[in-house]
């Protein structure tokens, strides 16, 4: 998804599930702040490169083949853009190379989703941003995985937009050029994708990076073949996974705001959205490549008050000002704690499987502190607090 | 807000449909890689061969051994087997595109009796660079020499491999051309890649329905 749905819709998704407006502005920033959240930026600030939950293009121009990149690759868009659906799904005649891909497909509803939310129960707006930001992505990039893999991420010439509604939907077909500095072209239908490798491992075939920026278009409805479907066809319908996807969060915020109510998956708060249901589906479906004026608008119509635009380095200088431990009470401290954690659960859940593709998990409180340094501040602090 | 859209068709028999035409695209593909195999294989054999090529003028008993110094000789023969090498390597390029296309949906019927032809084409280039190997093996003096034409081996694979391609175009064809036959008069939706391109014509065309 983009900043629109993550940022502003998110806003809106936070208002309707009773937070303040400075409640939902962190909510809000925490969400879209994992999409900016790189190696590069980390550096930049001084803080922990293992808390990055993005990767930039520069960086994946860097990237090498070689597994602890693969691995690392897969520890970041797995975690916080690509929540794989089911760790422990079965296919029949496959090997259990072609297997261990196939089990982080991104689907929406996993059990990781439960472990996600309840992952960020206490521990403040920016934990239930990212927490935010991951059940979005799961309804916009399911079907695909957070590993560059041709076998599982590949699409190709069949791949047709529906457009219109009802009696007057038709489809045509999806013509695709790798040039990334043009804009996508909606009357005509020409999307931009990246370049087809036939290597396994390329970053070209990471994520949905075959199928352009289709997924992450609110108003988007599409017919393709994902590589594993194995020649069955798929139709992805993103206002309807969109509205699901706001009605989720609205679900999951109330219940991080209650003590009692543990998240259960498959749970819309429709009922909450109801008075705006009609105005969500319009913003949804409308054909525009950024739809950040008007969730802009509807949120502060439901607060009543200014959202500020997104502002990446809005936390910085708090950040740059504390020194040493303080560091970590800061905004930008305790996202990256909530990060760490996020990403040390989901890795540690894909090894638990079986699967090494995010590589090797130590669990700290049976083997004690090995591994890498920057989680011993997230165990540290895991100590402190019992 | 319910919204009218496609269904998904899933079964058995579509999939298939779509596995034969993805076969179809890339199997042609594989046909237009063949034909510019058969160009490099005709150009090495005219160019670093030219002492095989003048043996096999030689055994044309019509042409007597004072006509083999004249070089407008060499270039009649090369022109004939340039000629006849340009109208395999069409019927390559030409069955190749008509599978491509085939499998993107559009309708083409003439490839499949070729393929049949470029089928047998392989079979006799397979038996000639077999025969050849055998009895390069076989000679007793100048064995080393017969022997030391190392295209024979790469090109017995190169043909075996075709016919394989060639029989899974077919087969793929068939299945294609089966399945749209099948389903030309009944009240399934269309396939839609074929209505996908009858309505690109209709916009470009710019005929309604009104």
């Amino acid at each position: 998804m983009n900043a629109d749905f993550h940022y502003y819709a998110t806003y809106c998704v936070a208002i309707i599930a009773g937070y303040s407006h400075e409640e939902s502005q962190d909510i809000a920033y925490g969400s879209q702040f994992t999409d900016c959240c790189s190696r590069t930026y980390l550096e930049k600030i001084g803080g922990p490169v293992s808390a990055a939950t993005t990767q930039l293009s520069l960086e994946m121009m860097e990237a090498r083949g070689d597994i602890p990149t693969l691995n690392d690759i897969t520890r970041i868009w797995a975690s916080f853009h690509f929540l794989p659906g089911d760790l422990y799904a079965k296919r029949k005649w496959c090997t259990k190379r072609y297997l261990n891909r196939y089990r982080l497909i991104c689907k929406p509803n996993g059990k990781l989703l439960t472990d996600t939310v309840e992952l960020a129960r206490g521990k403040g707006p920016q934990a239930a941003g990212i927490a935010m930001h991951i059940m979005a992505d799961t309804w916009a990039h399911q079907n695909f995985a957070g590993i560059p893999s041709l076998v599982v991420n590949n699409t190709n010439y069949y791949f047709y937009e529906i457009v219109g509604e009802g009696e007057e939907a038709f489809e045509r077909p999806v013509r695709f050029n790798h040039n990334p500095a043009t804009k996508d072209d909606l009357e005509k239908g020409n999307y931009t994708n990246t370049v087809f490798q036939g290597i396994e491992r390329s970053v070209m075939n990471l994520g949905h990076g075959r199928c352009g920026h289709l997924p992450d278009y609110s108003f988007a409805r599409y017919r393709y073949m994902p590589a594993w479907a194995n020649y069955k066809e798929i139709i992805k319908d993103n206002p309807s996974d969109y509205l699901h996807a706001f009605a989720q969060m609205v679900y999951a915020l109330k219940c991080l705001r209650s003590e009692n109510d543990r998240f259960e998956t498959d749970t819309y708060d429709m009922e909450a959205i109801e008075p705006w249901k009609d105005r969500i589906w319009e913003i949804l479906t409308r054909r525009q490549l950024d739809a950040s004026k008007d969730w802009k608008d509807l949120g502060e119509e439901l607060s009543g008050c200014k959202i500020e635009a997104f502002d990446r380095d809005k936390y910085y200088k708090e950040y740059m000002d504390a020194g040493g431990d303080d560091q970590d009470d800061t905004y930008l401290g305790k996202y990256i704690l909530a990060a760490l954690a996020q990403k040390s659960m989901v890795t540690n859940r894909i090894f638990s499987s079986g699967n090494l593709l995010a590589g090797f998990s130590i669990d700290y409180e049976k083997v004690g502190l090995k591994g890498i340094r920057d989680y011993y501040r997230l165990a540290r602090k895991r100590g402190e607090g019992r | 807000m319910e919204v009218t859209i496609g269904m998904t068709d899933n079964s058995k028999e579509q999939v298939r449909y779509r596995r034969a035409q993805n076969l179809l695209i890339i199997v042609g593909k594989g046909m237009l890689m063949l034909a510019l195999w058969n160009g490099i294989k005709t150009a090495g054999i005219l160019i670093l061969r030219k002492n095989q090529a003048m043996a096999t003028l030689k055994s044309i008993p019509e042409i007597k051994e004072a006509d083999l110094s004249d070089p407008m000789l060499y270039k009649i023969f090369i022109a004939i087997v340039v000629a006849y090498m340009a109208v395999i390597i069409g019927a390559r390029l030409f069955a190749g595109i008509c599978a491509i296309r085939t499998g993107m949906g559009k309708r083409h019927l003439l490839y499949i009796p070729l393929t049949f032809t470029l089928i047998t084409y392989s079979m006799s280039e397979f038996w000639d660079a077999l025969t050849y190997m055998v009895d390069g093996l076989d000679s007793s003096a100048g064995a080393v020499e017969q022997f030391t034409y190392t295209p024979a081996p790469v090109i017995m694979v190169i043909e075996f491999t075709s016919m394989i391609m060639m029989i899974e175009l077919l087969v793929a064809a068939i299945t294609v051309l089966w399945y749209r036959v099948k389903n030309r008069n009944s009240n399934k939706p269309k396939n839609p890649q074929v209505e996908a391109r009858d309505m690109e014509l209709t916009q470009e065309s710019g005929i309604t329905g009104e």
